[in-house]
């Protein structure tokens, strides 16, 4: 592998791995228009390395929370049985979607997902007082967050489509797990980021082991790019208790802005 | 008793690390021969991605011990279904 493809790969998946390990994603939104766009890889070999990527930082990031006791491990699996049938569903429909759709399909998701940044704060969830169903531990304060969780079946239905999406579009499907989590489920929003980053790992896992089988997967990229997002992530856990994270999600919702009117003119052959 | 969190972190952390440490052998050896560093990596990123699996199977584990059933019968569906897309796939 050239020298230069393979550092260019390493920093993409540093810079990943800070990014999802701060607000709770996989990283995708990173990986997907660098891979299709600078690298010219076609949207399923990017999705393929893309969820890799994901794994290693997920699994990073997820021994560090459930460690540390801050994400809801029996809530994190529970969840995961309507997200593993929609990514298993997704994986095997990827093959079948032309690119363009694919690529369209990413940028609606990414607009959706800085609109998100942008103008969503979190709910306030759980309590420091009384008793509740599970406890989290919030890594800045040191406090401990008490809270009980609402809508549990309707909330494994709605992460079926986040693993739909996570197969297709090689995403983790972070950015529906945690609105879901916080909005809908009750879960305390560091909570639902931590047990996103769980999650993320289990959703990208189907997809990952369907392209892997199917000899889908670019080593070397592979290889990059797990080794630099994982790397990332250990920056961005231990860092992430000193920011404000409400002010960074403006600034990256403006990236994610820029990424999706690439994809979108990826989509339209002009990139 | 293997206690919950404890065991998935401790399986993710040491299971990642292992498979990264297989990888990174790899990409060395891609600079010596092709077809070595390409079992080499195959075998690394497979161990990527079963990691997660395996922390489910631990979970299953540190549930029963707990003794907590509600849950358990959860995972234990999730790996059925897991197990299910994998032979799936296998078949295709």
């Amino acid at each position: 592998m050239d020298p230069s493809v393979l550092i260019g790969l390493l920093i993409l998946g540093v810079v990943a791995g800070i990014i999802g390990s701060l607000f709770g994603v996989g990283g995708g939104i990173i990986f997907i228009p660098v891979l299709t766009i600078v690298y010219k890889l076609p949207a399923v070999e990017a999705a393929a390395i893309s969820l890799i990527g994901i794994l290693s930082l997920s699994a990073g990031a997820a021994s560090y929370y459930t460690e540390h006791k801050v994400a809801n491990v029996r809530l994190g699996l529970y969840l995961e049985i309507g997200t593993t049938i929609g990514a298993i569903v997704g994986a095997f429909v990827a093959g079948l979607i032309d690119q363009w759709i694919i690529f369209t399909i990413f940028a609606v998701f990414v607009i959706a997902n800085g609109i998100r940044m942008l103008f969503s704060h979190g709910k306030d969830c759980g309590s420091t007082e009384g008793e509740h169903e599970f406890y989290a531990k919030d890594m800045k304060t040191g406090e401990t967050i008490g809270y009980d969780l609402k809508h549990k079946t309707a909330g494994s239905a709605i992460c079926f489509i986040a693993g739909a999406y996570s197969s297709v579009t090689g995403v983790g499907g972070g950015v529906i797990k945690v609105p879901v989590m916080n909005n809908f489920m009750g879960v305390p929003l560091k909570a639902a980021t931590a047990t996103s980053s769980f999650m993320i790992g289990l959703t990208a896992f189907c997809g990952a082991m369907v392209y892997f089988i199917n000899g889908q997967v670019d080593l070397e990229f592979a290889a990059c790019v797990a080794i630099g997002s994982y790397a990332g992530m250990l920056v961005g856990t231990r860092i992430s208790r000193y920011f404000d994270t409400t002010a960074l999600k403006r600034y990256f919702a403006f990236v994610l802005f820029a990424s999706a009117v690439s994809m979108l003119l990826k989509a339209g052959g002009v990139l | 008793m293997i206690e919950l969190n404890q065991s998935t972190g401790r399986t993710l952390r040491y299971g990642i690390i292992t498979g990264l440490a297989v990888v990174l052998a790899g990409l060395v050896a891609s600079v010596f021969s092709g077809d070595v560093s390409e079992k080499i990596l195959w075998v690394g990123i497979g161990i990527i991605i079963f990691v997660p699996f395996v922390s489910i199977i631990v979970s299953a584990l540190a549930l029963y011990s707990e003794k907590d059933y509600y849950w358990l019968k959860r995972v234990l569906l999730l790996i059925s279904i897991l197990i299910v897309g994998l032979v799936v796939s296998l078949l295709r």
